[in-house]
């Protein structure tokens, strides 16, 4: 494997961020992409863009794992490899016991109607010259999900289960808000009866009032279908109130994997820390533990080239000199609990 | 009970439709009344010449050859635009003519866009090698003079209506091949084709289903402006000789039979000149109307 260099390659039984192996639905290992950079008339490859770089998880049967990160760290990058609208550089992604890394398209279509994935802005991901009806429909028609004559019947009840109208079907996207068009987006979805949805940024582009109930929608779902969720954001606060486990990633990889309860109770990353902190607490007084805010400065190194040893030492609060020279592993720090940090966790050295 | 207790709803509901805003917009678009105007002129005369014009295109009558237009002194009523050096009858031969104008602009636009937006859409939405090939075909077409190629292929093919369709679409896709090539590459990355990947359709349903309908409008302004081209290439063709041949009555033809008496007897070559005058202008005023209307629109959604 060309992967052997990286600390996060770990064999199965002890994989990072994994709840019991048995239950998995989707078990990602040493994931990477690397976009070419070319040059030139002849489109020689200059340099890559190593959007993900080398990224394990795990998500469970009936799972939401929060992927969290700044914007460019590569975490949609991930969602669309996942579904292989990206060709991914190296690492498996296996998907209910299959590499699906590997499939030709013609295997991968069977695939395709179990993982799904909800889009971040609802104003371009519904095509404008087609009506809501087609829009839901035409996955139930082409890949025979529902027979021929009731498949519109599917699409009414594909509607009233995101909360929108039946006689809605007739219309454009155009004619709806964007939390409707995310709910339609969900729909479409949901048409292909899919195990997990990853959902990029579902809730970013929405007004604050409209998030809240996206999010609801989309938890009111998860038990009903017994679905999975990847769900992808950049606000803490979002993913919160979904995630069961939180994956926080910087630069293409993870740095801190945990529970929900216990990243928000005790970060052990400073980048995490201050991803925290960011958060802002609608009380007065706020979270009785909050200290002082902890910003961390400047902004994000470049994936074309990224910083040697620890990713984040140019920015973190607490480098040390070894933090320039050695990539530290993500390493278990307490149950179910990972960070790849050389301060060994310790969130105060 | 009475109307005004109407639900403000179901006012609202009442929204104009496509067809009555597309109206409403083309109707301050006047000049693009004007052009619709005469390109429905021109399809009514094309369907009905055989009513309407006064005389056969192809009858000669050697002893009333160049007469002059009604209008003129010494002209004739019954020849109202005069007749030409065999004597057949001016305004009938260019009635007529408007059916070759018109098939030779029509087949020749549709034999450019299948050809060309096919060709656009897998190049844009490939892209690669594919791509490589096709932009340097493109670019190669365009690079190479229209006379020369429509020239040899003419001589190649032998002059007739089906070969000066096939010389014009064969030279013209390029137009359309760049256009929607540059179009798929931007919607490539628009989420909504994402989302069709992943629920595994097929690359020509994506293509066919979900990126040629958001094409179309870009491709109907293009080809209205083409259909006009493609009718004055025609005509140039046939001036030079290398297309519709005489006796067959095209503007094109009569503007070259006409230039030998252009001293004496303007209105030989001025009155077929007028005629691809109008129908061309006609033509790109719709044109132009219709890239206004359709912009917008674009824009908004």
């Amino acid at each position: 494997m060309e992967d052997q260099t990286s600390p996060l390659k770990t064999p199965a039984a002890s994989n990072p961020a994994s709840a019991p192996d048995d239950g998995s639905l989707l078990k990602v290992q040493g994931l990477k992409k690397h976009f070419p950079i070319r040059k030139g008339l002849l489109g020689r490859t200059v340099a890559y863009v190593y959007a993900v770089d080398g990224v394990s998880f795990t998500i469970c049967k009936g799972e939401t794992l929060g992927l969290v990160g700044e914007s460019g760290c590569g975490k949609s990058t991930i969602g669309r490899c996942l579904l292989r609208l990206y060709e991914p550089t190296a690492g498996q992604i296996i998907f209910q016991g299959t590499d699906i890394s590997l499939l030709q398209a013609r295997e991968m279509i069977q695939f395709h109607t179990r993982m799904q994935m909800i889009f971040q802005d609802p104003y371009s991901s519904l095509n404008p010259r087609l009506r809501v009806r087609e829009i839901i429909g035409e996955a139930l028609r082409v890949h025979g999900l529902s027979k021929e004559k009731d498949w519109q019947d599917r699409v009414r009840e594909l509607l009233a289960e995101v909360g929108l109208q039946p006689d809605h079907m007739a219309r454009y996207p155009h004619e709806f808000s964007g939390g409707q068009r995310q709910r339609i987006g969900v729909a479409r979805a949901l048409a292909m009866n899919p195990d997990l949805i990853v959902a990029d940024e579902p809730v970013s582009a929405l007004d604050v009032s409209i998030q809240a109930q996206v999010i609801n929608l989309l938890d009111s779902l998860k038990e009903k279908h017994g679905l999975s969720y990847l769900v992808i954001a950049h606000d803490l606060a979002v993913v919160e109130h979904i995630s069961d486990r939180i994956a926080v990633m910087y630069l293409g990889k993870l740095v801190e994997t945990a529970t929900d309860r216990d990243l928000y109770l005790n970060p052990k990353h400073p980048y995490t820390e201050a991803l925290l902190s960011a958060v802002p607490i609608p009380a007065p007084g706020g979270r009785q533990r909050r200290k002082a805010r902890k910003l961390i400065r400047g902004d994000v190194a470049s994936p074309i080239n990224p910083p040697t040893g620890c990713r984040f030492h140019t920015r973190c609060p607490k480098v040390r000199e070894d933090c320039k020279e050695i990539e530290p592993p993500l390493v278990m720090v307490e149950p179910d609990h990972w960070v790849a940090c050389l301060h060994d966790g310790g969130s105060r050295p | 009970m009475s109307d005004f207790t109407a639900p403000y709803s179901e006012i609202e509901e009442r929204a104009p439709s496509t067809l009555n805003r597309v109206l409403k917009k083309m109707w301050h678009l006047r000049m693009g009344v004007l052009g619709g105007f005469l390109i429905l002129c021109l399809i009514l005369i094309a369907l009905f010449c055989p009513y309407l014009a006064p005389h056969d295109p192809y009858k000669q009558d050697i002893t009333q050859r160049l007469l002059k237009p009604a209008f003129m002194e010494g002209g004739r009523a019954q020849y109202p635009l005069g007749t030409d050096h065999l004597g057949r009858d001016l305004l009938s031969r260019i009635m007529y003519g408007t059916r070759v104008s018109l098939v030779v602009g029509l087949a020749a636009v549709i034999l450019m866009l299948v050809v060309g937006v096919s060709l656009g859409l897998i190049s844009g939405y490939l892209g690669g090698k594919v791509d490589a090939i096709i932009s340097f075909l493109v670019n190669s077409m365009m690079g190479f003079p229209f006379i020369l190629f429509a020239m040899s292929l003419v001589a190649v093919l032998g002059a007739s209506l089906q070969n000066i369709i096939i010389a014009l679409g064969v030279t013209g896709w390029p137009v359309f091949t760049r256009v929607v090539r540059i179009e798929t590459m931007k919607l490539r990355e628009r989420e909504f084709v994402l989302a069709a990947k992943s629920l595994a359709f097929s690359t020509r349903r994506i293509l066919v289903h979900h990126i040629l309908p958001n094409l179309l409008p870009a491709i109907l302004v293009l080809a209205t402006v083409e259909v006009a081209r493609a009718i004055i290439r025609e005509s140039l063709l046939s001036f030079l000789g290398l297309g519709i041949q005489p006796p067959t009555p095209s503007w094109g033809v009569m503007l070259a039979e006409g230039r030998n008496y252009m001293l004496l007897q303007w209105w030989l070559a001025a009155f077929p000149g007028l005629a691809i005058f109008l129908s061309a202008l006609g033509i790109n005023l719709l044109g132009d109307a219709l890239r206004d209307l359709v912009d917008p629109y674009l824009r908004k959604s």
